[in-house]
């Protein structure tokens, strides 16, 4: 077991040297402590200071803001059983555990007391704040009940097991799973059937090598041998093609050389194309038929040139007409529409008659004149509408003129409805006020309820006082103070106590005396037992009777003496004999000494102790009578009493100082009351009642005085909104009749006398169409004159024009016009034909000059190319040239050929010159020669077979023997099989680690909950029934199919409740009991550690939270229980509930 | 100066065995890295114009047998012909057992020594190679004998596969002792066979390269071949580092570590340390963490998160791959037993994994998982009952300490 004996924050968080001692163990009681501060003072500091010295300092240090981390420091004293060790934590990565004297120890002289619990294990098991019980709380809620899983949760503190399992589970069925296609175990199958698949594939193996080899070596010596064979074969093909080729080759040189002899005169060398002689001979033709045609047309084209007269001042005419066309063409147009324009103009002005008719202007002649611009128009329209305008606005200020009128009388007449205020002659207010009256009424209150609460209390407690029947008026003088009262109690108590004790004393010492005075007597009384006084005795006798026989030497005094001799050596044999019950006798003589001088000095104790209960006795005895009480009262009714009248002195004390301070307050009050009572005319009315009264009245006055105020104001608003409208009005009429003047003068202006009968202001509307329709009016007529104006401009330009002709002058303008324009334009028209004849001719003149300068050209050529010709042989014309170089063309070729077929010939034969080949092919027969070729063709078919056989067979095995090469893809493939393989063997391990865990823990977990689940699940009840203060009075568990329902049974009703059917306070409750019982659990294994608490208690009620404390007591019955908190209710709760047992510690 | 490069058990396309592998792109970097290795020596054989490459046996891995693997020896020994570059090899035991070995026409500078043994003159040079292979897979007697005495005046150079005095519980390979091996007189004994480098004799030099490329953990450590420097009658040698990649077995002590920061710091320096110590391109570490500490619940319950964790740390590094974390930690007041639930629990646990009622369930489960794994790896984790025993008794420790952190951190 181990306990924290003291605490020492040296340095650490904003600690320094800050030490809390937690005393001795209690004995029989409980070691609980509740540390309380305020927020912030350091609470969870404390609870992780202790688990530094116990685990050491993190890595990085979160209570090192104020001492830096190399100054750290806490320490403790812990109690290993009866043994005290003193440890202190320092930072730095070892050595780090120090004792006293600043020793580093090994981390092994705590970690056994630990049990070898991590500081992990630590917070989980033995610390609770807010967010485990939080999450432990919600987990009960949310884990349906199953009791194994609950309670071996609590023990073990970890969150739930078999979420571990369960993942374990799911982990190993993702690797493996027997039948399953998508195990990664499955997945990895496949890739191995794949890569074998692939190495059989593609691998080849040495045997198939050297098959491969055989077959290539092989097939290439059987395409050697048919190559051979058919290169011969090929090679006599050859040259009996050659002789087939070459005989009918030399009989045609022989043909051709025939033929050449007559066309020996001809050159040898021909540079003329006779396909150009050809085209030569087409040219001249053409040149010869176009002079011909040129010369008929021109003599065809200058007669009928003659025969056109020319007529130049027709032309001329019709240049002048050109210009008059546009004005013609509007004449055409005019003729058909001046009529219709001239019949539209009337139309318009009869219909601007009609309007002036309708607003009452009958015989207007001239409509025109009431016809306004727009601008004059709108002018007239504006004033005439100021005009309406202002009639409204003058109607409207009168109306609200009016309305003002009204207001005012009536805001006059609630004026004078109002009743007066009188005027008083105290005003309540300013007494109220002054006095601070409703303060002064309570403070009263107050006073009075306190000085007769006072005076009640110091009447309870004389009462009190009263003792046997004996009253007091007042308290007493009392003798001695409270404490001296007890004190003498005590002493008294003492006293008595040790006169008693004196008493029984004695009477042990003196029955002890008796007791071994009786052991001795017996022991003598024995019979033949000599005391020591006999031996004594005879030894004297003896030693006397010696003494006579020297002094005599005679036979009787010897014989005396012998005798006497001999008695005292049979009494010294027979004692010595006796030894034990001498050494008895004589132990017991000592101790019969010893009892009787205890004996007297008990006595002497006794009478001393009487001594001083006398003394005592005597000094209450004056105690009593001194208060005038009779005697008999015992010293501690006595001490009672004195406390109880010291209480009456001091609550009389109180009372009387309670009088004088309300004293002031009372008078003020009475004051105020009279005033009041006067002002109201209520003298017996109560102060509170008056102040009431007042305050009404006061408050009535300044409400009808606010009234008044405010019917005053309505009346002088009203009053000058009247003034105000009655100023607006008559400006109004001001206004109107200004606007009036102006539109009688503006109508006068525009319409004169007739603006009498003139009806506005539908007659702006009429207006408004004569000025539409005076615009269209203006538009016919300018259409009209310029119509009149073309007509005329006409006529006066065609008079010099026709002037000579009388048929034109007898016509109108238009039709002499168009007249006149046809006959000009056949003019115009002659004189276009006899120019274009002209052209012509000059035309036909110029190519007839240039065809028989081509005629000439042709001629020269046929001369230039006919030079090149033996003299005998006819060239004077194309034809005969062109036959000429036929013929030398045909020798140049003949002699050509017999050159290259001789060439040929050699070649073919394999001969160096003519005759050789001549002489090579001498007696050979051509048919005979092609028969020797059909056979070799034959055999050479066969072989050209063979050869594609031999050939396909050796390629195939070379490829396929060149398919063997040192690519690495098998050895890659067989590589990636190992890694598969090993993957495979890999997973089936990791399959087999979680598979058997699975197994080992499943089984595991069982074993444990049925060896724990007894003893946890009798004191979670316990603590569970403690903890909600009797609510539940027990636990128990309910089978559901295969799951164990925890259950708890309501005191209430005995009905049965499952967790998640509780309030969350409740469950967190459930979960605190659970925690507790682990505890004890742990506790019954050995492992006692202190537990800490960190405010947890914040969602418990009261009731809840004095369980609570009630709960950790009891775990401080066990071991040591550290509650931390900052609720000072805590505090108090835990005091009422655990009394001594709790020990607070504030910091 | 003649310079010419000794080289053994390359176990050409021997796949790396690592879980790291799993990692797309370490894969990428090292996959088939044997032949990548050999790759290496061929390109620094041609680099530094060495007169000879000798390989002293285990050009082929016993198990892997496919004729790419030839194919790819002979494209590399090409490279070597067309530098003028001569091969000399022996055939250790798993060449012997490997049909491969023989089917390929190896080019034309490649010298094999057959079972009778031999010796080769290095063209225009005054040394000689000597070397005798393994006829069978199996070589019970010493090789010695075969190989002849010392050409005198010449620089004599022996070429042996050869387990030495061997180890106990392990077959001898052409057995032979070391004073043995001074006595015959050459200059330099090229020894292939065991993996692990090491230099017998230095004068005369018996030496033992090591494998170039290290294939999984167990094969830990840096891996090299040898180059010889000969000058005169001197023989000076050097270490070769090609490897593409290193296995790794690292301690990590993660005492008084007092939270998640300061052990991230711990692992963190660790890592940087082993990256440094890394000669290869990269590094496969399996990382054991050691040590005891209050947080030793957290981190084994945590175990996943904390494995990637060191994944992601290592990564930082640029060169190391984590292929697994062990966790050794322990609270340090563990053993004096605590108070809490857990604790009790983790003592049933314990009663339990005694229990035969309980180890016969588990051993039930055992079996039919171990059923699923292919024959190759069954026969590998589980060859006798024996083994199936301590496989039970692993599991069932390591499930209980496993449980328990999870239990504990639960709460945490």
């Amino acid at each position: 077991m181990m306990r924290l004996r003291r605490l020492g924050l040296e340095f650490f968080g904003h600690f320094t040297d800050k030490w809390m001692d937690f005393g001795e163990r209690p004995d029989g009681a409980s070691d609980f402590h509740l540390i309380y501060g305020s927020n912030e003072a350091g609470k969870t500091t404390v609870m992780e200071g202790y688990l530094r010295l116990l685990y050491g300092f993190r890595h990085i240090e979160p209570y090192d803001f104020k001492h830096m981390r190399p100054n750290l420091k806490v320490s403790a004293a812990l109690m290993f059983g009866d043994e005290m060790r003193e440890f202190s934590r320092l930072p730095g990565r070892k050595n780090n555990l120090v004792d006293q004297s600043g020793t580093p120890l090994p981390e092994t002289a705590l970690q056994g007391a630990l049990s070898g619990l991590t500081i992990d294990d630590y917070r989980k098991l033995f610390c609770l704040d807010d967010a485990t019980i939080e999450e432990g709380g919600d987990e009960i809620a949310n884990s349906k009940g199953e009791i194994g899983r609950l309670l071996f949760s609590a023990a073990a503190g970890v969150g739930d097991l078999s979420e571990v399992l369960d993942a374990v589970d799911g982990r190993a069925a993702d690797l493996y799973k027997k039948g399953g296609s998508k195990s990664a175990f499955a997945q990895l199958k496949r890739k191995l059937d794949d890569v074998s698949a692939q190495i059989r594939e593609t691998d080849i193996s040495v045997s198939v090598y050297r098959q491969r080899k055989q077959a290539s070596d092989d097939s290439e010596a059987a395409e050697n041998d048919v190559r051979t064979r058919r290169r011969d074969m090929l090679k006599e093909q050859a040259r009996l093609q050659a002789i087939t080729k070459a005989l009918p080759m030399s009989a045609q040189i022989t043909e051709l050389e025939r033929d050449l002899a007559p066309l020996q005169h001809f050159p040898v060398d021909l540079d003329i194309d006779p396909e150009e002689l050809v085209e030569l001979s087409k040219r001249r033709v053409l040149l010869e038929a176009e002079r011909t045609r040129l010369k008929d047309l021109i003599e065809e084209k200058t007669k009928e040139c003659n025969a056109i007269a020319p007529q130049p001042e027709m032309v001329q005419i019709l240049k002048r007409l050109q210009d008059l066309r546009e004005l013609r063409a509007r004449c055409g147009t005019a003729a058909t529409d001046l009529s219709r324009r001239q019949s539209q103009r009337d139309d318009v002005i009869e219909d601007m008659k009609r309007s002036l008719v309708e607003i009452g202007l009958t015989g207007t002649d001239a409509p025109e004149k009431f016809v306004f611009d727009l601008t004059h128009l709108r002018e007239l329209e504006n004033k005439f509408q100021a005009v309406s305008e202002a009639d409204a606005a003058l109607r409207t200020a009168e109306e609200e003129q009016r309305n003002a009128l009204e207001v005012l009388g009536v805001a006059e007449k609630n004026l004078g409805e109002l009743p007066a205020v009188a005027e008083d002659g105290q005003d309540l207010r300013k007494i109220l006020d002054f006095h601070d009256a409703p303060h002064v009424a309570a403070e009263a209150n107050k006073a009075a309820e306190a000085l007769r609460h006072a005076q009640r209390s110091a009447g309870a407690a004389l009462s009190q006082l009263t003792i046997d029947g004996q009253c007091f008026e007042s308290v007493p003088e009392l003798p001695l103070s409270p404490e001296e009262a007890s004190t003498l109690a005590r002493s008294f108590e003492s006293a008595q106590s040790s006169v008693t004790g004196a008493e029984d004393d004695l009477a042990q010492a003196e029955e002890a005396a008796e007791q071994l005075a009786a052991r001795i007597d017996a022991l003598l009384d024995s019979g033949a037992f000599i005391s020591d006084e006999e031996s004594i005795a005879s030894r004297r006798e003896r030693d006397r009777l010696w003494s006579e026989h020297l002094g005599d030497l005679s036979q009787p005094s010897a014989a005396t003496f012998e005798t006497a001799m001999r008695v005292d050596d049979e009494k010294n044999a027979a004692r010595l004999n006796q030894t034990k019950e001498l050494a008895e006798v004589r132990q017991l003589k000592v101790a019969l000494a010893e009892a009787n001088s205890k004996s007297e000095a008990k006595k002497v104790g006794l009478e001393r102790a009487s001594g001083r209960l006398s003394d005592l006795q005597s000094k209450l005895k004056g105690h009593l009578s001194a208060v005038g009480m009779k005697a008999g009262l015992s010293a501690g009714g006595f001490a009672d009493w004195v406390r109880r009248g010291d209480s009456a002195r001091a609550q009389a004390i109180s009372a009387e100082n309670e009088k004088i301070a309300a004293a002031p307050v009372l008078d003020a009050a009475e004051l105020l009351r009279n005033k009041l009572a006067g002002v109201l005319n209520a003298p017996e009315a109560r102060l509170d009642v008056l102040v009431s009264l007042a305050s009404k009245a006061a408050a009535d006055r300044e409400k009808m005085q606010i009234e008044l105020r405010a019917a005053q104001k309505t009346v002088d608003d009203a009053k000058t909104e009247h003034q105000k409208r009655t100023g607006k009005a008559a400006e109004v009429a001001k206004t109107r009749d200004a606007v009036k003047i102006a539109w009688s003068k503006a109508q006068e202006s525009a319409f004169g006398d007739a603006g009498r009968v003139i009806p506005l202001p539908q007659a702006f509307e009429i207006f408004r169409e004569m000025r539409e329709q005076n615009e269209k009016l203006l538009g016919l007529q300018r259409q009209i004159a310029g119509m009149e104006n073309d007509q005329k401009a006409l006529d006066e330009a065609l008079v010099p024009l026709i002037a000579g002709d009388p048929l034109l002058n007898n016509i109108s303008a238009t039709d002499a016009f168009d007249a006149l324009v046809s006959k000009a334009e056949g003019a115009a028209k002659s004189d276009a034909i006899r120019a274009g004849l002209r052209d012509e001719i000059d035309d036909a003149e110029s190519k007839l000059q240039v065809a028989q300068s081509a005629l000439d050209d042709v001629d020269a050529e046929v001369r230039n190319s006919a030079a090149i010709f033996h003299a005998t042989i006819p060239t004077s014309t194309v034809e005969e040239l062109r036959e000429a170089v036929l013929r030398g063309r045909h020798a140049i070729e003949a002699r050509e050929e017999i050159v290259s077929l001789s060439s040929e010939l050699c070649s073919l034969v394999g001969a160096q010159t003519r005759l050789e080949a001549e002489a090579t092919l001498q007696g050979q027969s051509l048919s005979e020669v092609q028969a020797s070729a059909s056979e070799v063709e034959r055999d050479l078919a066969g072989l050209e077979a063979d050869l594609t056989t031999a050939i396909e067979n050796r390629t195939r095995a070379k490829s396929d023997l060149d398919a063997i090469t040192g690519d690495a893809d098998v050895a890659t493939l067989v590589a990636r099989r190992q890694t598969i393989e090993l993957e495979m063997e890999n997973l089936i391990r990791k399959f087999l680690d979680l598979r058997v865990g699975h197994m080992l823990a499943d089984e595991a977990i069982r074993r444990y909950r049925d060896a724990h689940r007894s003893g946890m699940m009798k004191s979670a009840e316990a603590a569970f029934t403690e903890l909600t203060n009797g609510a539940y009075r027990g636990l128990t568990t309910q089978i559901d199919g295969a799951n164990e329902i925890l259950v708890a049974i309501q005191s209430s009703d005995g009905a049965a409740k499952q967790a998640h059917a509780m309030s969350k306070g409740t469950r967190f409750q459930l979960y605190l009991a659970l925690r507790a019982a682990a505890y004890e659990q742990m506790a019954a294994n050995g492992t006692v550690l202190p537990f800490f608490c960190d405010d947890v208690f914040e969602t418990f009620d009261e009731d809840r939270t004095r369980a609570a404390c009630g709960l950790m007591r009891r775990i401080g019955l066990t071991g040591q229980a550290v509650y931390l908190t900052h609720h000072r209710h805590v505090v108090d709760i835990a005091k009422e509930v655990c009394g001594d047992e709790v020990r607070i510690h504030e910091i | 100066m003649i310079k010419i490069l000794h080289t053994a058990d390359l176990h050409l396309d021997s796949p790396l065995k690592s879980l790291a592998l799993k990692d797309e792109r370490l894969r990428d970097q090292v996959q088939t890295a044997t032949r990548t290795v050999f790759k290496r020596l061929v390109q620094f054989g041609i680099d530094e114009g060495v007169s000879a490459l000798l390989i002293a046996g285990d050009l082929f891995d016993g198990k892997e047998r496919s004729a790419k693997t030839a194919a790819f020896l002979v494209s590399e020994l090409d490279r070597l012909r067309e530098a003028g570059i001569p091969v000399f090899y022996i055939k250790g035991n798993h060449d012997a057992e490997n049909p491969v070995a023989g089917a390929f026409e190896l080019p034309a500078n490649v010298h094999v020594f057959d079972g009778r043994g031999g010796k080769v003159q290095l063209a225009d040079e005054d040394i000689w190679i000597h070397g005798v292979s393994f006829r069978d897979r199996h070589a019970p007697e010493s090789l010695l004998p075969k190989y002849d005495p010392p050409v005198a005046g010449a620089i004599n150079i022996g070429m042996m596969h050869t387990s030495l005095s061997g180890a106990f519980g392990h077959d001898p390979y052409a057995p032979c002792t070391i004073s043995e091996l001074l006595d015959h007189g050459f200059d330099y004994w090229a020894l292939g066979h065991v993996h692990k480098r090491e230099i017998h004799s230095s004068n005369p030099w018996v030496v033992m390269p090591g494998m170039p490329q290290g294939r999984d953990v167990g094969e830990a450590g840096p891996k090299s071949a040898t180059l010889l420097k000969i000058e005169g009658s001197q023989i000076k040698i050097e270490e070769v580092s090609v490897a593409p990649v290193e296995f790794r077995l690292s301690r990590c002590d993660v005492s008084d570590v007092s939270d998640d920061d300061d052990l991230r710091r711990c692992i963190r320096a660790h890592l940087r340390s082993e990256a440094t110590a890394t000669n290869s391109d990269a590094a496969i570490i399996r990382l054991r963490m050691v040590g005891q500490t209050e947080r030793a619940w957290q981190i084994r319950r945590d175990a996943d998160v904390w494995e990637e964790t060191i994944r992601d740390l290592a990564e930082e590094t640029g060169c190391l791959w984590v292929e697994q974390v062990e966790l050794e930690v322990a609270v340090g007041s563990e053993e004096q037993g605590s108070a809490d639930a857990v604790s009790e629990l983790k003592d049933i646990m314990s009663e339990l994994r005694g229990e035969e009622g309980f180890r016969a369930s588990v051993k039930q489960e055992l079996d039919h998982i171990i059923s699923l794994l292919p024959p190759d790896r069954r026969q590998v984790l589980v060859p006798d009952e024996a083994a199936s025993e301590k496989l039970l008794e692993e599991i069932t420790n390591q499930a209980s300490i496993s449980m328990v952190a999870l239990m504990k951190g639960a709460a945490k």
